[in-house]
């Protein structure tokens, strides 16, 4: 604004001072604000001129923003699950079933010593049949039982010392050999997989949002041109009044911005939508295996990243077509 | 106020539109640019609203050589002229009151000293009345007065007016005329080029004469 005012004082000159009397700067200030407000309702009251298409260029900036959204919330959603099983990092050796609570016993205190191990703790056949009873609900079916049917379980905290995925697979392949061992089951492996793939899903994120953002950024470009050419007249006109450039392009940008802004609510109710989809059939999940998984939807500053991501798209596209062909538009 | 030091004009597609003008005019003059259909009087307008480019020569505005004008200064000197134009180049998706607030909006006056600015401009060429009408629903004499209104609604030391009457009836014509003579009566500098002679002789004025390009003067 400052340079902008250097150039009108020295087009204005002195007679021109002496004979009009132009704004004072803090009118100046004042109308700057308020022509900014005004241009704003004006790009978003152009717009609601043609609902239709307005309705259908939103739908598909929603339902593009709307993809990388509910890609996010999914790994956030899959990450959590990741952390549950992280707190429960145990190694359970389901031992043969005709192995008696003593032997089991005798087998805890001597895992106890191995070196990579740091704790374990004992399930005999008779503590696994009650957790079985208050969780799964088979309680009375089980009760109907005139034999216990379950084996010795003993739980294994590994050493903290074990941060590597292969030390842990060596581990629980040496448990696996033991002679009294069954089976072996551990949360761990099943992580270090969910890690892995986690990680593979926020590279493709960058990629499927970096394409995905150019996309935003194309579709707002393209309205914003169609826009530029129904307006030629008027930006004539303009120019021949002496309007700059910047004052031409402020309603353009804030259309850019008013798609960005109205694409990014519809991208949120889209992902809201979906997850309220999927809440019944996690609820069924939770119920069968006695989790209390809870399915997450975006944060407030994931909801405002969402909107000033777009909000910042919307202008950059206007910004681009507007640096391109608001040259081709002159008076001669 | 302004000063041509042998100009030149050449369009690439044409030829020569202008050529070796030179003259001046001094401060709160009243100048008619005369000639027939294609000598160059759109052409010499539009060099002084920096539309078009000299080839060659001086063009000196208000003390400035405007010749070498940056683009971003431009909208800058086109401020401190107003332009009227034969086919009025109004807004025809707005009311009359924001075709006339136009120039004020552009120079960022507050909305208060638009509606006081725009309402005396109108007053000034009798259309206060009709501030709300959309300018499809005037005559073409009103809507010419409409684009008057907006050339002078922040106050120009200098008006340009490019056949002003070329689309109006004789009556309409003289009206505008009127108003043209009642502003140069209060000091604004006045170049109009019109190619009818009747109305220049009647309205009287320093007379500028362009011939397929080259310029004599003709006396008052
Ligand atoms: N943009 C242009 N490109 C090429 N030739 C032009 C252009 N503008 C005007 N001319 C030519 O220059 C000559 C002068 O035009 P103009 O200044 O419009 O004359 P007038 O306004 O006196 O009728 C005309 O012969 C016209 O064809
Ligand atoms: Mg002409």
């Amino acid at each position: 604004m400052k340079r902008q005012r250097r150039r009108a004082q020295r087009w204005g000159g002195t007679s021109a001072a002496r004979r009009h009397s132009g704004p004072s700067p803090v009118d100046r200030l004042q109308s700057y604000l308020v022509s900014h407000l005004h241009t704003a309702k004006e790009a978003l009251r152009r717009m609601r001129r043609t609902p239709f298409a307005m309705a259908l260029t939103l739908l598909v900036i929603a339902a593009t923003l709307a993809l990388p959204t509910s890609f996010h919330v999914l790994v956030k959603n899959l990450r959590m699950v990741g952390g549950d099983l992280e707190a429960t990092n145990e190694i359970s050796l389901y031992l043969k079933p005709d192995l008696s609570n003593d032997a089991g016993r005798r087998l805890a205190e001597r895992l106890k010593n191995h070196a990579q191990i740091a704790e374990t703790r004992l399930v005999t056949k008779e503590a696994g049949i009650e957790q079985l009873k208050t969780y799964s609900g088979f309680g009375e079916a089980l009760s109907a039982l005139n034999f216990n049917p379950l084996p010795v379980v003993i739980g294994i905290r590994p050493k903290d010392s074990l941060t590597q995925p292969e030390q842990v697979e060596r581990l629980v392949a040496e448990l696996k050999a033991l002679p009294e061992v069954d089976l072996v089951q551990s949360d761990i492996q099943w992580m270090h997989r969910l890690h892995a793939l986690l990680q593979v899903a926020e590279r493709s994120f960058g990629v499927l949002g970096a394409l995905l953002a150019a996309a935003v950024v194309f579709i707002i470009g393209n309205t914003i041109r169609l826009e530029l050419y129904g307006r030629r007249e008027e930006i004539v006109v303009q120019k021949l009044l002496g309007a700059t450039d910047r004052f031409i392009r402020r309603p353009f940008l804030y259309t850019g911005f008013w798609y960005g802004f109205l694409g990014s609510l519809g991208a949120w109710i889209v992902v809201g939508v979906m997850l309220l989809i999927v809440r019944a059939p996690i609820r069924q999940l939770n119920v069968l295996y006695g989790s209390d998984f809870t399915l997450a939807f975006l944060g407030f500053q994931e909801t405002m990243a969402l909107v000033g991501i777009a909000c910042f798209l919307g202008v950059a596209g206007a910004f681009a077509v507007l640096i391109q062909h608001l040259r081709d538009v002159r008076p001669e | 106020m302004l000063e041509f030091k042998e100009v030149y004009k050449r369009y690439p597609e044409f030829g020569e539109a202008l050529h070796d003008v030179s003259f001046h005019i001094g401060r709160g003059e009243r100048v008619f640019l005369t000639g027939h259909s294609g000598a160059g009087k759109s052409t010499l307008l539009k060099l002084v609203a920096v539309i078009e480019r000299a080839t060659r020569g001086q063009i000196v505005l208000d003390g400035r050589n405007i010749t070498r004008a940056s683009n971003r200064e431009i909208p800058y000197i086109r401020r401190k002229l107003g332009l009227i134009f034969q086919d009025y180049k109004l807004l025809y998706d707005r009311s009359v009151f924001d075709n006339v607030a136009l120039p004020l909006v552009i120079a960022g006056f507050n909305p208060g000293e638009v509606s006081r600015r725009v309402r005396a401009a109108l007053g000034k060429v009798g259309l206060l009345s009709k501030e709300k009408r959309l300018p499809q629903t005037l005559s073409g004499g009103e809507q010419q007065r409409v684009g008057i209104a907006r050339a002078i609604v922040h106050k120009p030391d200098f008006i340009l007016a490019d056949e002003p009457t070329g689309n109006l009836d004789p009556e309409a014509a003289r009206e505008v005329m009127d108003i043209f003579r009642d502003f140069n009566d209060l000091g604004v500098t006045l170049l109009i080029a019109s190619h009818d002679e009747q109305l220049i002789s009647r309205c009287g004025g320093r007379v500028l004469r362009l011939q397929r390009g080259s310029l004599s003067e003709v006396g008052a």
